[in-house]
């Protein structure tokens, strides 16, 4: 029995990371599910897809910034200067389709300046992201001080 | 000959590790001179000093204690992200070891008065210095043991501190923050004897700490744990016990940072004191010429370091930047000066510093 197991572990060995998270998942919700009822109605599964994209976005970016063995802190920051960007632009009557390929054209420059930090100056990734990541704050501030309503 | 000797001084001095921190805190300065009037101004008032740069030397040395402790850390290959939450825990005992009364619901008559009256403390001064210290050191070694022992990353296992930290700080003065009125405490932080106070700890603290790394082998083990961990264990070092000491100093140090910045504003503000001032002391760590992966630290470099963080944001306030958006400034900063530390421009410098004959070669 032992040694099967053991086996299937070492078959499955890739899965692992996978399973575990997978489990986590399960367990978090079925706790929440347990205590309260409300959370026992399918909306709410839902509703992670529909509160937490950008999320997943982001982690699906930074899967592949981690697998290179960097880091990147720079991504709240971003996301922060995205939104504010966006909705200042929008507000000031700018085509919204305009609006978004400019702000995937600068979320992407931002990546670009701080990838060409760490592989050509060999700046370590913590610290540039971190530069990036106040730099980005910061330029909120810079836009506006206050939250902008769409 | 003459002219060959020169240069091979120029050469030393730009192969040396303070060349690049000194040239960022000079490039700095000479923003402000050229920028903001009257910045380098200096006032005696009343036998005390007073002034930007000394104001810079004051708010700095907060940063400086959390970068000395950082840098040992980061010299064993590790980071400290809860220097700050510390911080905040150490600032919360101090102040309710000093007036534990806020916690009751109703106060008697006199004591209220009594409470707010400069000279009433609950517990001796000492007291509190010692158990906050003693405190703090505890949360360093927390982290140690993590690192060292359970061998967590120790990005990671910092990060449980550094969250969990601010709501000890909380949970310890029931959330509310609780105001300061003893004198000869406030004094460690806002107090002047010629110089600000907090320059003299830092100080005092500065040569301690040389002493115990240069002076003993404690700098040379914590160096080679940072190079290579498995071969310095191979070599006779316990690499764990190194990692625990580094840890627990930097904890050490954290709580004297706290007992300042709370001394300071005379107030234990879980929310805000040391609020993202661990990165600060990790940027300064390595303006300072410290690398990331670990090794070879320079504990005069990183408060040369801290003292460039510093002196940027006091000289962007001097100008009237709004604080949140410093944050901008600061990163821009950040990035100009690890530029400079970069291959490219390091070759440049040895090239226009190194005679002309190997510039061929």
């Amino acid at each position: 029995m032992k040694t099967k197991f053991s086996s299937f572990f070492n078959t499955n060995r890739k899965f692992i990371p996978i399973f575990a998270t997978a489990v986590l998942f399960i367990l978090a919700y079925s706790v929440g599910a347990g205590f309260y009822q409300g959370m026992r109605d399918p909306q709410v599964f839902l509703n992670l897809f529909r509160t937490s994209p950008f999320i997943l976005i982001a982690a699906i970016g930074g899967t592949f910034v981690i697998l290179t063995g960097g880091i990147d802190l720079s991504v709240s920051g971003v996301v922060a200067l995205t939104t504010v960007a966006a909705s200042a632009l929008i507000r000031e009557g700018m085509n919204p389709l305009l609006v978004f390929a400019l702000m995937l054209l600068m979320g992407m420059t931002m990546g670009t300046i701080l990838g060409t930090f760490i592989t050509y100056m060999k700046v370590q990734p913590f610290i540039a992201t971190l530069a990036g990541l106040w730099f980005t704050r910061g330029l909120c501030f810079f836009i506006s001080d206050d939250a902008i309503a769409v | 000959m003459r002219q060959n000797k020169s240069a091979f001084n120029l050469r030393k001095i730009s192969e040396s590790r303070l060349l690049f921190p000194f040239f960022a805190l000079a490039l700095v300065l000479l923003f402000d001179l050229i920028f903001i009037r009257g910045f380098f101004n200096i006032e005696v008032r009343e036998g005390n000093i007073y002034g930007n740069l000394i104001d810079i030397l004051r708010s700095g040395s907060t940063v400086i204690l959390l970068a000395l402790g950082m840098t040992l850390v980061i010299a064993t290959g590790g980071v400290d992200l809860s220097v700050g939450a510390v911080m905040a825990i150490s600032a919360s005992v101090a102040a309710l070891m000093m007036n534990p009364y806020v916690m009751a619901k109703e106060l008697p008559e006199n004591l209220q008065k009594l409470v707010s009256d400069p000279n009433f403390t609950y517990a001796p001064l000492w007291a509190v210095l010692l158990v906050t210290l003693a405190i703090s050191a505890l949360c360093g070694l927390w982290n140690g043991l993590l690192v060292a022992y359970a061998k967590i990353q120790p990005m990671v296992a910092t990060l449980i501190l550094m969250i969990a930290g601010r709501g000890i700080a909380q949970l310890i003065t029931n959330g509310i923050r609780i105001q300061i009125f003893y004198e000869p405490y406030a004094f460690i932080g806002n107090g002047w004897a010629v110089l600000p106070f907090p320059l003299y700890i830092v100080v005092v603290v500065f040569v301690l700490l040389w002493i115990f790394t240069r002076k003993t082998s404690i700098g040379l083990f914590i160096e080679s744990v940072g190079v290579n961990a498995r071969s310095s264990f191979f070599s006779g070092i316990d690499e764990k016990k190194i990692k625990l000491l580094a840890y627990t100093i930097c904890g050490l140090f954290a709580g004297m940072a706290g007992i300042l910045a709370s001394a300071n504003i005379k107030t234990s503000d879980a929310n805000n004191i040391g609020a993202a001032l661990e990165l600060d002391a990790i940027l300064a760590v390595v303006i300072g010429g410290t690398l990331m992966v670990g090794g070879r630290f320079s504990l005069f470099a990183s408060v040369i370091g801290a003292l460039v963080m510093q002196a940027t944001t006091t000289s962007m306030y001097a100008i009237g930047v709004p604080a949140n958006a410093v944050l901008t400034i600061k990163g821009v900063v950040v990035v100009l000066v690890l530029l400079l530390y970069s291959e490219q421009v390091r070759n440049f410098f040895r090239r226009i510093t190194s005679p002309k004959k190997d510039v061929s070669t």
